[in-house]
């Protein structure tokens, strides 16, 4: 084979630095459903450091020692039945395997061995897809009384964990390996498959104040869904990978850099190149750039068309006089019409001069603004001088990582929810952020240069030497914004007054990485999961806490701007139904599991539990209900869509018999769908490259239609 | 600590598992403390982990007000079976629903756990691949481990899924598609097919352009082949066999359902996949600019000049090596940075990025439409699902309309104008070229045999024609019969009529 290196595929997507910083995670896993098991399939194979997999489970211990591990294995690679969780062999029936239960959960009589947890067994199964991951598993009593707070606390420890217990007689060989794996600085990903309100919500707050992002993956008869939380104070992009970018040519800037001036002059004006061959391998920027200054020479100074050719002297020495009117780009539609025949009247022959064609399909460039987009600015502003310094200080309040200490104003009616401690990929962001814009102030807004040109009909000289004089000026580019990182580093050493610093001066590679993706740098916020689930009670203290913590440059943000930007977001999704089948529109059947997480807060159990037709008529009512109810706490009564489809008790009603009919069933596509989907985002958020999704991917298996929405 | 943990905590220490040096797995023990309130108050609700839900059986047990046929697309009337049995007796007709699986690489691995996890209602499965594992298949094809590389996908998978699941019926296959024929195909209920979108393609000087995707249109061509007609010209049901088709590409992917001669077919969207536009030799000989050329420069004509007498195979590592390297002295000589062995690997092999995340979502839309194709237990995907994932996530579920004129799936006939001095060479060239995007067609009339690449001999008797003038050779206004690989057993028909002879 020609390469023995098995993540090849996937280097090819998110590179080196992505490898590694999935490498350096541990992806914590709250249940052990299909669709969690899937998701965690999907991180394993790719090779994510290490996994933890926890769930609930009464009957186990769970303790195993060396020799019955190989047996474990064993017994997990043959299922007895079929099953719908292909990491989850089904219970041993009950005739092999006597399960007793005790009330204090510690009741082992030595004798018969109990069946390892679920937790257990799943890991096993998952981490011999790929021994380069490290798997760890924990039976909890219970789900729902977890203290995930401090259960991530422990987690993001970077001590090794405790030695294991001595019933294992093989331990000290793997248990060295064990410690450099976790000494390494990890970063943790949740992953909630499958949980109640009663378990996500507790979980989303603890991620919230632990600034750990959540996914939370649901599978639920033919629907399902995928809903990201981002980790305060937000998730930064610096490779956004967009599918499309625009060559970055600075054709527009005026005056272009020193390098493409040079080249620019260094080439003779095509009009006097005779040579066929010659003429047909200049590259399309010198044709543009030389259109462009025919252009400019029409139109400088009221001289008339025929003119211009009397000009060629002063061309060379361009006096600063000229500057002044020489900027003008071609601008309104006859402009650039205009434009475009210079380029087409300097081609002779259109059919075989690719350079001038390219030219022509290019020309856009000559007034493609290189300056920063309003998307980058907005980017820009979220970050200022003042709050990085005082983040980038370590305080001693943080020095256990503290709940309390980490935004270091505690004491000002702001409780537990406004104390993160800002990450460290977060501060090295906003250094790279606060250099690029003091790079900007002295650089007229244009970012540094990207340094790399398309291919384009050239010949080989012609075509490096374009290419070099990008790639220089990029160089340039990137020490400067080096130098300025630089010295905000120093300042915040000065300030620190003898404190270590939080963060360190970034590798020349991720500077670079970086300066190239300047003009693409993304921040994505969701808004958190507890949040929508208390937001619509004004009284609850969360939406007071939120309020104040809910990153804004102002403090006009308010309770009521928050609802109401739900609102208004929830709102114009409905306006856009399902083309073909509206009532496959995936918002109807988000809100109908929504009343079936409702209906299991009220029951214990989910709808459609029993079989005959009266109970399940009963339940699809009851789950109707919830739907009105919840689809008014969402303000989505006035939307016509929803009117029709939902509020309209025949049509509304099916919906809510649809899900009953499901009984909760856990389908393995949806759940590999869903999970597919998980882990796909997980991967974006753990590189930091990729755009992950804002905030909740809801898919419908009936029809196979899917809808991303900001809940 | 919080205030909770006042209230007492107890301490829970999951334990684990060492594996010894030999052993795949490495799990350690981990020691965590827990606030666990539920037990300080004595009384324990049971896990949610054991609470019971639905299954598969459930669904297929239950009435339903969005059953197959109530969808846009409906193939079929849902009767709910009678209350789920354990042991499945009760759908013993799906049970008898053989499902064909093509491919057993990021896709077909994830069909065929798709298909074990379907509550055990489906279990004879066929599943046919070509090809033999490599190690870069790992990071995504998890029905493989490193011991296995070498092997054929086919044989490994069906192993591995007929012993973890015994309910399973899998049977390899280790070949082409094409080596099948009717019979074979039409025994299947449906067709699952998780091809690579872009066929094994090696760009020579003789075949510049990859071929594209002959497989996935040989497999669409058969299948609507299978589909027999009334009297009335109205395909008969019972002869249509769904197919569905998966493909992606790094974060994307999309998922369609074919029903052969009802919907659109793979042919009918061959626009859609656009083939890369070629470098012209030219460039690579004479003007380099960018490490590709380089590379192509070292593969497309330095190979074949040092080895006249062998191929260059792109799976062996000393055969790279000597492509990266030449490739790397040239764009030395030119000044032109940024040769890299991955970078050969990936011009010289085409390679299209791959994540086993991608592949899951693809296989397991497929899987749920074969599964309700079969059951009818709910609505089918009218026609065609894209995914697309690395800005967000943007999808999108709309019906891919029928081509007017598909040389597949319509009983059209086809119109050219040509010159009456066009050679035959040059006609085929362009039924290779232009929208047909033939691979190596042949062609009769309705007087004789104008070309035939087979049999050898006739090959040999047919190819003094490709010189004449099409004048020559038929009339204007002749219907010809055009065969080709990516059609099996059936043919285009074409009228030719010269623009310049009048009639």
């Amino acid at each position: 084979m020609a390469t023995d290196d098995k993540y090849d595929r996937q280097l090819r997507l998110w590179g080196a630095s992505g490898q590694r910083a999935l490498g350096n995670t541990l992806v914590v896993l709250v249940g052990t459903s299909a669709c969690g098991t899937e998701t965690l399939k999907n991180l394993v194979l790719p090779g994510v450091g290490s996994i933890l997999v926890v769930d609930d489970d009464d009957d186990v211990d769970g303790a195993v020692t060396t020799r019955a591990r190989t047996e474990l294995t064993d017994s997990l690679s043959k299922f007895a039945s079929p099953a719908s969780n292909f990491f989850l062999p089904p219970p041993p029936s009950s005739s092999s395997s006597r399960c007793v239960r005790n009330d204090d959960g510690d009741g082992d009589d030595g004798n018969s061995p109990r069946p390892a947890s679920n937790a257990a067994r799943v890991c096993a199964l998952l981490t011999e897809l790929n021994p380069d991951v490290v798997g760890h598993h924990l039976a909890a009593p219970s789900l729902e009384d977890l203290d995930y707070d401090s259960f991530l606390a422990t987690l993001a420890n970077d001590q090794p964990p405790p030695p294991p217990p001595s019933s294992s007689s093989s331990s000290s060989s793997s248990s060295s390996s064990f410690s450099s794996t976790t000494m390494t600085p990890r970063t943790v990903l949740v992953v909630s498959a499958d949980q109640p309100s009663t378990v996500f919500l507790p979980l989303s707050r603890a991620c919230h104040r632990r600034s750990t992002p959540l996914i939370v993956v649901r599978s639920y008869g033919l629907l399902g869904y995928v809903r990201v939380q981002t980790p305060m104070p937000y998730h930064p992009v610096i490779e956004a990978r967009p599918s499309h970018r625009l060559p970055d040519l600075r054709l527009s800037s005026w005056p272009i850099f020193d390098g493409l001036a040079d080249v620019l002059s260094s080439s003779t004006d095509l009009d006097d190149v005779t040579d066929t061959r010659d003429r047909s391998h200049a590259p399309f920027v010198v044709v543009l750039l030389q259109a462009l200054d025919k252009w400019r020479r029409r139109r400088g100074g009221g001289r008339g068309v025929g003119e211009c050719d009397d000009d060629d002297d002063d061309d060379a020495a361009a006096p600063p006089a000229n500057v002044g009117r020489r900027q003008r780009h071609p601008e309104t539609g006859a402009e650039k019409e205009e434009f475009r025949s210079i380029v087409r009247d300097m081609a002779r022959d259109l059919n075989h001069e690719m350079n001038f064609k390219e030219a022509l399909q290019e020309a856009h460039l000559i007034w493609a603004d290189g300056r920063i987009s309003e998307d980058v600015r907005a980017v820009l502003d979220r970050v200022d001088e003042g709050s990085f310094l005082r983040a980038a200080v370590k305080s001693d309040m943080d020095v256990d990582g503290g709940v309390e200490g980490g935004g270091g104003e505690a004491g000002e009616g702001r409780p537990s929810y406004g104390g993160f401690e800002i990450p460290p990929r977060v501060l090295q962001f906003q250094l790279l952020v606060l250099a690029l814009k003091r790079f900007l102030k002295a650089n007229d807004d244009y970012p540094p240069l990207e340094g790399t040109i398309p291919d384009m009909t050239s010949d080989t000289a012609r075509y490096v030497a374009l290419q070099e004089a990008y790639r220089r000026q990029a160089e340039r580019d990137r020490s400067a914004i080096r130098e300025i990182a630089k010295s905000l580093l120093d300042e915040c050493e000065r300030q620190s007054s003898g404190c270590d610093l939080r963060i360190a001066m970034p590798t020349d590679d991720e500077v670079q990485t970086f300066c190239k993706n300047s003009r693409y740098l993304r921040i994505l916020e969701t808004r958190p999961l507890f949040a929508e689930y208390e937001l619509q009670d004004p009284a609850s203290p969360v939406v007071a806490s939120l309020a104040s913590t809910l990153p804004s440059t102002s403090a006009s943000h308010n309770i009521d701007a928050i609802q109401s930007d739900a609102r208004d977001d929830l709102l114009a999704t409905t306006m856009d139904p399902h083309e073909t089948d509206p009532v496959q529109t995936p918002m109807l059947w988000w809100i109908a599991l929504r009343a079936c997480d409702a209906f299991y807060d009220r029951h214990q159990h989910y709808p459609g539990k029993h079989d005959q037709e009266l109970a399940l008529e009963a339940d699809a009512n009851e789950v109707y209900w919830c739907m009105v109810q919840i689809a008014g706490s969402m303000g989505l009564t006035e939307s016509d869509f929803i009117k029709e489809h939902l509020l309209d008790r025949v049509r509304g009603k099916d919906l809510a018999r649809e899900v009953v009919r499901y009984d909760e069933a856990e389908i393995h596509n949806i759940a590999a769908v869903v999970g597919g989907v998980a882990s796909q985002e997980a991967v974006k958020l753990i590189t930091g490259q990729y755009v992950p999704v804002d905030d909740t991917y809801v898919y419908n298996g009936i029809a196979s239609t899917a809808g991303v929405y900001r809940f | 600590m919080t205030a909770s943990a006042s209230q007492g905590a107890s301490s829970i220490s999951s334990s684990s598992i060492k594996r010894d040096a030999s052993e795949m797995n490495n799990m350690v023990t981990m020691t965590t403390r827990l606030d666990a309130n539920a037990t300080v108050r004595g009384r324990r609700r049971p896990p949610l982990s054991r609470r019971q839900r639905g299954n598969l059986s459930t669904l297929l047990s239950r009435r339903s007000p969005f059953s197959n046929e109530t969808g846009s697309l409906a193939i079929g009337e849902f009767e709910p079976s009678a209350a789920p049995s354990v042991d499945g007796v009760a759908r013993s007709s799906l049970r008898d629903a053989r499902i064909l699986v093509v491919g057993a690489g990021g896709l077909g691995c994830e069909i065929l756990k798709d298909l074990a996890m379907c509550d055990g209602i489906f279990v004879d499965i066929v599943v046919m691949d070509l090809d033999t594992i490599d190690v870069t298949n790992l990071n995504r094809q998890f029905l493989f481990r490193s011991k296995d590389v070498g092997d054929s996908k086919a044989a490994v998978a069906a192993k591995f899924i007929n012993q973890r699941c015994p309910w399973m019926n899998v049977v390899p296959y280790h070949g082409k598609i094409q080596d099948k024929d009717a019979s074979f195909y039409r025994q299947f209920k449906v067709v699952i097919s998780g091809l690579d979108n872009v066929e094994a393609r090696s760009i020579t000087s003789e075949n510049p352009i990859p071929t594209l995707l002959l497989p996935n249109r040989w497999l669409n061509g058969m299948i609507n082949n299978l589909v027999e007609f009334d009297d009335d010209g109205d395909p008969l049901p019972e002869t249509i066999i769904p197919l569905i088709d998966g493909g992606t590409e790094g974060f994307s992917g999309q998922s369609r359902l074919i029903l052969p001669r009802i919907t659109s077919c793979f042919e009918c969207s061959l626009d859609a996949f656009a083939p890369s536009a070629a470098v012209p030799l030219c460039t690579i000989a004479e003007t380099p600019r960018i490490p590709e050329h380089c590379i192509a420069y070292a593969y497309v004509l330095q190979w074949p000049r040092e080895f006249p007498d062998r191929k260059l195979d792109a799976d062996s590592s000393g055969d790279m090596k000597w492509v990266y390297e030449r490739a790397l002295e040239r764009a030395e000589k030119f000044g032109i940075g940024g040769v890299t062995y991955m970078l050969t690997l990936g011009v010289v092999k085409n390679i299209i990025p791959a994540v086993a995340s991608t592949n899951a979502i693809v296989s397991a839309v497929c899987v749920n439409e074969a599964m309700k194709a079969l059951s009818f237990c709910s609505q089918s995907l009218n026609t065609y699902m894209m995914y697309m994932g690395s800005e967000g996530i943007y999808s999108h579920t709309f019906v891919y309309e029928q081509k007017q004129n598909c040389p597949v799936c319509t009983t059209t006939t086809h119109h050219m104008s040509v010159s009456s001095i066009m050679t035959l060479n040059s006609l085929l060239q362009q039924l290779c070229d232009g929208e047909f995007r033939l691979k190596a067609p042949s062609v009769t009339s309705s007087m004789k045999t104008l070309y035939m690449r087979k049999p050898v001999a006739l090959e040999k008797v047919t190819r003094v024609n490709l010189d004449k003038p099409l004048k020559d050779l038929m009339t204007s206004g002749e219907e010809l019969v055009v065969t080709d690989p990516v059609f099996p057993d059936t043919s285009l028909r074409l009228v030719v009529k010269f623009t310049d002879v009048d009639e």
